[in-house]
């Protein structure tokens, strides 16, 4: 018996290390679909690895944009140029406070911004950190806070990612690829931002959604604000605007915005806007180009109103 | 050492099936319990009665006590609801249970397990099981409990009297059965369900194409899933030094319905044969051929019936016994086909495939009409269209499950012999890899067994 359960556990191990040699030398990218616990897209849906290599490199934005996909296809870097701030959209597909903060301090380590815009989704902060954790772990080279992520996802695709990056970052390096600026749909503008070709949306009213505040989400937010404070750095919530029939599911959101107000200044751009959902959207979360335009100069409107963003640097040198 | 005695052993198993069961569907436990109380003591009294018409008294009440319960379970609502319905169509003006029935799990596993022994207890054909321990033990082993395989107690309760000690090649076959098991299951059922699901759920907007890749895709899910249970519930009482019966052997090969009945869910087909198609065969022995028809559709009709309270399960049955009417009328109804090489039946095995693609369609219907609405969609232009099946998602598990049971076709199951006979480094290096395709492949989404909802 106790034979056999040596044989047994030797054999696990062997298993064990006939996974992880068969997810190493598995091509990246697999095949779209062949295998579906390991089909995440280098890039992924938001052109994360030409995002993450940008943020690598030198530069000084003093403005950092942080959250999901509505932060990436929602803060538009070529508007804050306009009004004289350098800023750097790292936001991320279901980008969560969780995720924000390895991303974070990963960009601290090379950049001292001067304010962080963090852009929470009501509906982001529970603990689905799956599709959030996939992203970063296929397109950003494998540490241990991304490993950690891997772990807490506690799913076997994440798992399956996890080992895949990190077994070829191990025996070649972390990855080195030419991602497409423009794939027909989305076009990646350098400082992060996505632009989607698509300016119109027929919406269509979902059914209602209790709005989940997971105090591990509230926790990172919570150390996110105590990190920046400790450097001198400004952290502004912000509520990005999506579509009324959308906001209108939502359950819950006097006890999130009260729940955000508590942690650091918050503002809520949803509803403000004379926005209107088939013309400023292209879908219930993501505003168009117009739209786009038209809720980044009205947040920085009101930053500039309550005296909240430092002084424009590229105002100064102009 | 002091060893432990077989009733120690079946206690232990004993509590297990008790709790696995309550913990499945607790608002059932006492039924059970008390239904296999019931059929212990009927067991004896069939035993120790003298009186033969007394014997017979027991017996039969046995067997009312039996498909009674599973009839009020399962059928008393759909055979109420269809009185209703044909009333109404001749002006009357009643309404439908509204109170649904909840069916016990496994109910219908469990009812033919007990009335099969009663059936042997009356013939004579075992000796009665004097220790409620061991026969409760029978009833509620955990591991074929909720979906079988259906046990039969003469092969089963003999092993229960025996003390079971650790047998590595026992539990190292258990072991790859599981494994075989979990592939089926989590892998090919499971990504399978989503893709046939979606085109029955829409009929009318699916092509002939995709409904002619769909039929045999469920008939593979259905395979997947009730085979995929069975090796794990075999693999796991293999493990406790039980060997259950096995209840698939490569049924998607078959170059004929004969044959495919003895291959596909063996343990209740078997148990059809000797308690259904036997004694009605036997008792229409001077009918001929005739006598022989009619046994034939009675057993499958029994056999759809056994599967659920709807008419497609019926027409089902029935079908399957116009498909043994050639083998009948020609006398060759237990004749394997003597062609040597594989590939001399190749064309009745795709034959005998694609016949039972399309007759499971009655299985997965939820009804006759949308099943004779699936068949008509079948014939049309759109047959030529690229089917709308997303099935990259799932071909190279769905290649390496097919491979493998086509290799091992004659086995118990497929890693029974796969590998055995070669160095440990091929073996464990083949099983590493079929886990890391379960890891790569399997399903994410919850999925039930459908073999639970029977």
């Amino acid at each position: 018996m106790l034979r056999f359960l040596l044989r047994l556990s030797a054999f696990f191990l062997f298993s064990s290390v006939v996974y992880v040699v068969v997810l190493t030398f598995l091509p990246r990218p697999m095949p779209y679909r062949v295998l579906r616990n390991l089909n995440v897209p280098l890039g992924g849906n938001g052109h994360n690895y030409t995002r993450l290599q940008e943020a690598d490199r030198p530069g000084d934005p003093e403005i950092l944009i942080l959250g999901s996909s509505s932060a990436y296809r929602g803060f538009d870097p070529r508007v804050f140029a306009a009004r004289g701030y350098r800023s750097f959209n790292l936001g991320s597909s279901s980008q969560t406070p969780i995720q924000s903060e390895v991303l974070l301090h990963r960009y601290l380590k090379t950049h001292t911004p001067r304010t962080v815009l963090m852009e929470v989704a009501p509906l982001g902060l529970d603990l689905s950190i799956l599709e959030g954790t996939l992203d970063l772990v296929t397109n950003a080279p494998v540490d241990v806070p991304t490993f950690e992520l891997v772990v807490d996802a506690g799913n076997i695709r994440a798992w399956n990612a996890g080992i895949h990056a990190l077994g070829k970052q191990l025996l070649w390096g972390p990855v080195r690829t030419t991602e497409m600026a423009d794939n027909g749909l989305d076009r990646y503008i350098p400082g992060g931002y996505v632009e989607r070709r698509m300016s119109h949306y027929s919406p269509v009213r979902g059914k209602d959604e209790p709005i989940v505040m997971a105090p591990e989400q509230l926790e990172a937010l919570e150390r996110i604000k105590a990190t920046l404070d400790g450097r001198g750095i400004q952290l502004i919530l912000v509520e990005a605007p999506v579509t009324k029939v959308h906001s209108s599911t939502y359950i819950g959101h006097d006890r999130y915005v009260a729940c955000m107000r508590a942690i650091a200044p918050f503002i809520n751009m949803n509803g403000v806007l004379p926005l209107d959902d088939s013309l400023h959207f292209y879908d219930p979360f993501h505003l168009n180009q117009t739209g786009v335009e038209m809720f980044d100069r009205a947040l920085l409107d009101t930053l500039d109103r309550t005296g909240q963003l430092p002084p424009p640097s590229l105002r100064n040198e102009n | 050492m002091e060893r432990v005695s077989a009733t120690a052993q079946n206690l232990v198993l004993l509590a297990g099936g008790l709790f696995f069961y309550g913990w499945a569907d607790l608002r059932f436990l006492a039924l059970l319990t008390l239904s296999a109380a019931t059929n212990y003591g009927l067991g004896l009294a069939i035993e120790d009665t003298k009186s033969e018409p007394r014997r017979r008294v027991w017996f039969w009440f046995g067997m009312v006590f039996n498909f009674g319960l599973l009839a009020y379970f399962k059928y008393f609502g759909f055979f109420y609801d269809s009185f209703v319905d044909l009333l109404n169509q001749f002006g009357g003006h009643s309404e439908h249970l509204s109170l649904k029935i909840a069916l016990p799990l496994g109910i219908s596993f469990f009812t033919f397990q007990v009335a099969g022994y009663l059936i042997d207890v009356f013939n004579g054909g075992i000796e009665v099981c004097r220790k409620p321990v061991h026969f409760f033990t029978y009833v509620f082993h955990f591991p074929k409990l909720l979906s079988g395989p259906v046990e039969r107690a003469q092969a089963f309760l003999p092993r229960l009297t025996l003390v079971r000690a650790f047998d590595r090649a026992l539990v190292t076959d258990g072991a790859r059965q599981i494994l075989w098991g979990i592939f089926a299951k989590a892998v090919i059922a499971d990504n399978l369900a989503p893709l046939v699901d979606r085109v029955h759920a829409d009929i009318p907007g699916s092509g002939g194409s995709t409904l002619l890749l769909a039929a045999p895709l469920y008939l593979i899910q259905l395979f997947a899933d009730f085979s995929g249970y069975s090796n794990m519930a075999i693999g796991t009482s293999k493990m406790l030094g039980i060997p259950l019966a096995i209840n698939f052997r490569g049924p998607l090969f078959v170059a004929n319905i004969s044959e495919f009945w003895r291959k596909w869910h063996i343990s209740l087909t078997s148990w059809m044969m000797d308690y259904v198609f036997t004694p009605i065969s036997f008792l229409l022995r001077d009918k001929g051929r005739v006598g022989m028809v009619i046994a034939i559709f009675i057993t499958f009709l029994a056999v759809g019936i056994w599967h659920g309270a709807n008419w497609t399960f019926m027409a089902f049955g029935l079908v399957q016994g116009v498909y043994f009417l050639p083998l009948v009328l020609s006398g060759k109804v237990n004749v394997t086909s003597r062609k040597d090489r594989w590939w001399q039946q190749v064309p009745a095995m795709l034959g005998m495939f694609v016949l039972m693609s399309l007759t499971f369609v009655l299985m997965r219907a939820t009804d006759l009409s949308a099943a004779w609405m699936y068949m008509q969609g079948i014939p049309n232009a759109s047959l030529f269209e690229t089917p709308d099946i997303d099935i990259w998602t799932i071909f190279i598990p769905l290649f390496v499950f097919v491979g493998m049971e086509w290799y091992t076709r004659g086995m118990d199951h497929a890693l029974q012999t796969w590998a055995t006979e070669r160095h440990w480094f091929f073996r464990w290096t083949s099983y590493g890899l079929l886990i890391t395709l379960i890891l790569l492949s399997m399903s994410t989404q919850e999925a039930g067994f459908i073999y639970f909802q029977f």
